[in-house]
């Protein structure tokens, strides 16, 4: 009896000391110094180096979640002269160190269709880059995003002139917020590369059983359902080898998603056949550009 | 910081299918056992550090009791338990191995939202007992009763298993360690991560075991 005490205790002093979640282990934030070069004329994206700006924002706190406030950082490509005047782009990077990482697709996405043509604001999550704090759930990710698109909001930009881009791991506040809709920009033009979908399929895929992801995270979310609550524009762009994000998940969420086409929202997609997580080398950086281009124009 | 979480996060993920044999034997009649194991699935290049202590007993020569607990588990808020009966269907003669049944179930509950699933299993280990050493060959056969709960469609009822090993049967300690096959009839995924396989399917797993024996 005096053993089975003793083990007890031990257990239960393992539970007290270690009471984790997947969070940190999962989101690969890393502190950095940031480097963004702008390039020369002979390079295809290059920009203007008085067009790069890396500006500080605050990410407010949520107390109804337990999120405390948090300085984040962001990039803006661009004149923030014009936001009030210029087609920007949000751009919701993927599970990678930080913004140095996304540096030219950034930058290719400001020259699509000509120099500069488009602003574009890239933020750093939580605990990604310089920014302050840590991503814990999908609610840390969405102050983040507030956080930006306040930014926007007191330039001057109106939801006609903004497109939210989310990469991979991007897809998640992207998603949530455009069936939420609760931000000071609405969404009306939402962009997915390689998107992951709901918690419990990201476990399930990993353990094969029909495990709930509460088993091991708070980090909840899911974004076909809050798909199924966004009515604008759609662009879903996938790979059918992606390993990371599977392209038979991303289909669920992007078949749950039902525009308003009667007032001229529509959804479109580019699958590669061949492509895997790495979409645009795959696809192409000119087809890349264009699919986005074709996007934003129409 | 972030290695050691990482490879708790993947013992959890994997763990959640997957554990080392418990007992591969029906141990003496009113024996009990007391032990522990560890290892795991390998995910890319690290071998996860499952924990989990169990305890069986003997409860006629040729049936016993098992129960284990999964250490790591309760650090991410959730229970897992397995449970079940080992039952010697015929003995070890000439080279004739062995044959045992398993029948238990694995239990798993979130302390979050009280999320609990149950997954009956059952499963065959033929063992030969040469002197002190016990290599042994088995199945475990894994059942999702709430395989439809999964995500889009992707569960399935039966999720097997293949495991060799062997142990070594002391006065006071048993030893053992095993190598399993985890599920070969799907691929796991781990978003970032290479989940190490045979034939590239499945996960292939090795445990350390070590039990306190009292006779």
């Amino acid at each position: 009896m005096r053993k089975i005490s003793v083990i007890l205790i031990l257990i239960f002093s393992c539970y007290l000391q270690i009471s984790c979640d997947v969070d940190a282990a999962l989101l690969q934030g890393q502190e950095v110094e940031y480097n963004f070069p702008p390039g020369d004329s002979s390079d295809q994206f290059y920009v203007d180096a008085d067009k790069i700006f890396q500006i500080d924002l605050l990410s407010q706190a949520d107390e109804e979640n337990d999120i405390d406030a948090a300085i984040i950082s962001s990039l803006y490509v661009g004149d923030t002269s014009l936001i009030s005047s210029d087609t920007v782009f949000l751009y919701l990077h993927g599970n990678s160190g930080s913004l140095n990482g996304y540096w030219d697709p950034i930058r290719q996405i400001a020259n699509i269709g000509g120099h500069h043509r488009f602003g574009v604001l890239a933020i750093d999550y939580r605990g990604f880059g310089q920014s302050e704090g840590n991503s814990t759930s999908i609610q840390t990710m969405r102050q983040d995003l507030y956080a930006a698109l306040d930014f926007l909001d007191s330039k001057g930009l109106d939801a006609s002139r903004l497109i939210v881009y989310g990469l991979s791991l991007g897809s998640l506040p992207g998603c949530q917020e455009a069936g939420d809709q609760m931000g000071s920009i609405k969404i009306e033009k939402l962009i997915i590369e390689a998107p992951q979908t709901t918690a419990d399929v990201f476990f399930q895929d990993a353990v094969g059983i029909s495990v709930p992801s509460s088993l091991v995270t708070d980090y909840n979310f899911d974004l076909v359902e809050r798909i199924s609550q966004y009515k604008n524009s759609l662009l879903w762009m996938h790979g059918v080898n992606d390993q990371i994000a599977l392209f038979e998940n991303a289909q669920a969420l992007y078949d749950a998603h039902n525009p308003d086409t009667i007032n001229g929202e529509f959804k479109q997609a580019h699958i590669l056949p061949l492509g895997g997580h790495y979409f645009r080398w795959d696809f192409g950086y000119e087809n890349w550009g264009a699919a986005i281009l074709d996007f934003a124009i129409n | 910081m972030i290695k050691p979480i990482i490879s708790m996060l993947l013992a959890i993920i994997l763990g959640c299918a997957c554990n080392a044999s418990r007992i591969v034997s029906p141990l003496e009649k009113d024996e009990w056992r007391i032990g522990a194991a560890l290892g795991g699935p390998q995910v890319s290049s690290q071998r996860l550090p499952l924990m989990s202590i169990y305890t069986a007993k003997g409860i006629t020569e040729e049936k016993s009791f098992y129960s284990g607990l999964q250490i790591l588990n309760l650090g991410f808020q959730s229970l897992q338990l397995d449970a079940g009966l080992l039952t010697r269907l015929k003995k070890h003669e000439g080279v004739s191995p062995e044959i045992n049944l398993k029948t238990g179930l694995n239990g798993m509950m979130s302390f979050r939202d009280a999320a609990a699933r149950v997954y009956p299993e059952m499963g065959i280990i033929t063992a030969w007992k040469l002197k002190k050493f016990m290599p042994y060959l088995g199945s475990d056969l894994w059942i999702d009763p709430t395989y439809g709960l999964t995500e889009f469609g992707k569960g399935s009822l039966l999720h097997p298993s293949l495991q060799t090993g062997v142990r070594y049967l002391g006065r006071y300690f048993e030893f053992g360690v095993e190598a399993k096959w985890i599920n070969p009839t799907r691929t796991f995924i781990i978003p970032q991560q290479e989940v190490r396989s045979f034939l590239g399917i499945g996960a292939r797993g090795l445990y350390f075991t070590i039990a306190y024996r009292m006779l």
